[in-house]
């Protein structure tokens, strides 16, 4: 079940409605309505994801509860490696186990050993990295006691399951979204308005931008060996685009139903593609997810503490993980190298950290300056998504030979190409609005709101009817792979 | 919240408002189920000739070049389920059929009758012909099957450049203008989409079949079952055992029925590859020469 499908049109409605009855009475059962709900949203995929999840949670609370209990430093670490391996060995096996036996076996063949594959059909089960590391981060909070272990466990099954964040992120802490279980939720008017905003930019992000983008995308990497170099640059920007406009188009919905709620999710994103440097735009980029890498492997690691080749050693390790985290897949793996390549300067002269105020604050255009490093960083991570486009680093050699070649001066040459223009002045138009708002917490948040009632309602009216033109194509979230 | 609401209402009134004028728009453009019931509803008491079946008889079997009144009612992925409830349908009205044709191919008795149905033809069945294929709402209308890009083009098409989406002539036939596509693509494309793993339908599918011929000897109507003609790439590529089940059936009926006859085309080397648009259906070349050839075996001795 999509976000942006008529099943979920049906029910989320219903949940809405059902939950806000629910107010007056005890907060268990608007909690356990939350955990049907949500078990419903993910069993749709497949009935039989619903044990990992259910498993993982019970996991995770009971090892928390006996952390909690636990005063002997031993039985404490035993306990977490319990929970870190049961978790990571759900992910290994569900997500790793075919890339590790594809490696194993070419290795072996190098030295004349030949091994037939097991073949066990394993299928990915939606949105097992978010949710694993979801819990993982839970226990290893009650392990460092920055959390205490929860007694209740619906509140603690809807934290894991929550649906509007469960499936894509953005990945919550137990120390932010937990508590929020043990309180009374008030329906605050002015938030669900502002939460329908979100859902709505979150829908134009990805029915009108990500997926007219992903249809170009498609086309071009259809026949990607045999493009001239100027059409996979265009192919790899629209592939660009999209991935952003549907992961943060994602994130926006489901931090908007989650106010719709009465809950408060952590931003995912904060407009990346207007980052100065790639530090800037990695601290700007799925942020609950490297936010989680740093905290839980960055900083255990030593950090930036240690001089400049532990810092690079460090950062290098958190980006191949997250790289593999993306997928089983070496393409991943050098898609994340690549990352903490960029790095390397910035470390070396420590300025990994002169960008964090906004860009262009309080002013309506950047300067030439700004404009060259937002192009820049922008060119280079639209580099690395070849990598994370490719099925294999075959493929993305044979683009990336295409690219460096006279070919990158030819007239782009793709399928439905006049159409394509009109998409690529939508994604002008779009990414306007998202300069204009990006001193917000998403680019419509304050848009319209000194308008004539009228004008502001025509222009919800036009963005509705532009994400029902658009719909329909049934395009997956990318992210639902991962 | 209850202000919330009904504001939230409030605006979406228009919005919904708008759909169901597109999806009545859309609902009231002729296409090939809607006109294929209307000629049925005045004139399925004329009909001598009933060709019913799938894409095969759509596409392969023309009633003009035949003798007598003959209607082509065939869909693409028609089941034996939709035959058999177009024949209920006008149970009443079939004072003038003599013969009925139908095509039992290679999946004819393994698809099952709501699933093995693509979603237009879904669409056809439960909104233009009355038959009911699904149990699925969503499958009641239009703009829930297709995209609102799609949508407003249908509507401009018709209602603006007057553009008709009636595809089939007037008899019901439908010619393949297009270019012969891959026989060795398609005929591996075919065969993967066509063959089973399960036999579940195999019993349901005999039933309606057998109530079609039931009904046929109640009325004196002849029964032609045939095996349309593929290219051998598609051939090659089909499950012995599937196709085994198809034709004993077809065997089995003519034996048991005077009024049944069954002719296998499957391997029929008068077919040649001019007279394929794909390894899985004929072009109009064909399709003439497999008419010629069901109209020689309705005019033979039963």
């Amino acid at each position: 079940m999509y976000f942006d499908s008529i099943d979920f049109a049906i029910f989320f409605p219903v949940v809405f409605v059902l939950y806000w009855l629910l107010k007056n009475k005890k907060l268990y059962y608007q909690n356990a309505l939350i955990v049907v709900s949500s078990y419903f949203f993910y069993g749709c995929w497949d009935w039989r994801f619903l044990i990992l999840i259910f498993m993982s949670t019970v996991v995770d609370y009971v090892v928390a509860r006996y952390l909690d209990t636990v005063q002997n430093e031993k039985s404490r670490k035993f306990l977490l490696i319990v929970s870190i391996l049961f978790n990571l060995s759900l992910l290994g096996f569900f997500k790793y186990f075919n890339f590790f036996q594809d490696n194993f076996i070419a290795v072996f063949s190098l030295f004349g050993q030949e091994f037939t594959p097991l073949s066990l059909n394993v299928i990915l089960p939606v949105g097992i990295s978010f949710y694993t590391f979801q819990t993982l981060s839970y226990t290893i909070d009650v392990y460092r006691k920055d959390v205490i272990a929860t007694r209740d466990f619906v509140s603690f099954s809807a934290y894991v399951s929550f649906f509007p964040q469960l499936v894509v992120g953005p990945i919550e802490r137990s120390t932010h979204l937990l508590p929020q279980f043990y309180t009374k939720r008030i329906f605050d008017r002015s938030r669900a308005v502002d939460g329908l905003r979100q859902i709505l930019w979150g829908l134009v992000k990805k029915t009108v931008i990500a997926d007219n983008c992903a249809y170009f995308a498609d086309v071009i990497f259809a026949n990607g060996d045999g493009q001239s170099g100027s059409t996979i640059v265009l192919g790899v920007f629209f592939y660009t685009i999209q991935v952003y406009g549907d992961l943060s188009g994602y994130s926006d919905m489901a931090i908007g139903m989650a106010k719709l709620f009465g809950f408060d999710l952590r931003p995912n994103f904060r407009f990346p593609y207007f980052a100065r440097d790639i530090a800037e735009f990695w601290r700007s980029w799925h942020m609950s997810l490297t936010s989680w890498f740093r905290d839980y492997l960055y900083i255990p690691l030593g950090g930036s503490r240690g001089g400049i080749l532990k810092n690079l050693r460090n950062t290098f390790i958190i980006f191949i993980v997250s790289g593999f985290w993306h997928g089983a897949n070496w393409t991943f793996i050098v898609w994340g190298a690549l990352n903490a390549f960029y790095f390397i300067p910035l470390l070396i002269m420590n300025k990994n950290r002169r960008h964090i105020d906004i860009v262009a604050s309080n002013k309506l255009l950047p300067t030439f300056k700004e404009l060259r490093q937002m192009v820049t960083t922008f060119c280079l991570f639209t580099f690395s998504m070849l990598f994370f486009r490719a099925k294999d680093l075959h493929e993305v050699f044979i683009w990336i030979n295409s690219v460096f070649s006279k070919s990158l001066i030819l007239e782009p040459h793709y399928l439905d190409r006049d159409k394509s223009v009109i998409i690529l002045l939508v994604v002008c138009l779009f990414f306007i609005i998202e300069w204009l708002g990006r001193e917000n917490k998403y680019a419509i948040e304050k848009l319209g709101l000194k308008w004539p009632k009228a004008i502001r309602h025509l222009f919800y009216y036009l963005l509705t009817m532009l994400i029902i033109y658009y719909s329909g194509k049934n395009q997956e979230f990318i992210y639902f792979q991962f | 919240m209850k202000k919330f609401v009904s504001h939230i209402s409030l605006f979406l009134l228009p919005i919904m408002a708008l759909l169901i004028i597109m999806e009545g728009l859309i609902r009231s453009i002729p296409n090939d189920y809607s006109y294929k019931k209307d000629y049925l509803d005045k004139y399925s008491d004329s009909v001598n000739v009933l060709l019913l079946g799938n894409s095969h008889t759509y596409y392969g079997i023309i009633p003009s070049l035949m003798q007598g009144k003959v209607f082509n009612a065939s869909h693409s992925s028609q089941t034996l389920y939709c035959d058999k409830a177009i024949m209920e349908k006008y149970e009443s009205n079939w004072k003038s059929l003599k013969y009925i044709v139908l095509s039992l191919d290679y999946n004819s008795l393994v698809a099952n009758s709501s699933k093995d149905i693509y979603k237009r033809a879904r669409i056809g069945y439960n909104l233009y012909y009355g038959i009911n294929v699904s149990t699925n709402l969503f499958d009641y209308f239009e703009f829930t099957n297709q995209s609102p890009v799609k949508s407003v083009e249908r509507i401009k098409n018709y209602y603006l450049l007057g553009n008709s989406e009636i595809t089939c002539t007037p008899y019901g036939f439908r010619y393949i203008p297009r270019k012969q596509r891959s026989l060795s693509s398609t005929g591996v494309k075919y065969a993967a989409q066509h063959t089973k793993t399960d036999f579940d339908a195999v019993q349901t599918n005999k039933q309606n079949l057998k109530s079609i011929i039931d009904f046929a000897s109640k009325n004196n109507v002849n029964v032609l079952l045939y095996s349309a003609p593929a290219y051998k790439t598609y051939v090659k590529m089909i499950d012995s055992t599937q196709l085994s089940i198809i034709i004993e059936e077809g065997k089995q009926l003519s034996q048991e029925f005077t009024n049944v006859k069954y002719v296998n085309f499957l391997n029929d080397t008068s077919f040649v590859e001019y007279d394929y648009f794909d390894a899985n259906h004929l072009n109009k070349s064909g399709a003439i020469k497999l008419t010629k050839r069901i109209n020689c075996l309705l005019n033979s001795d039963w």
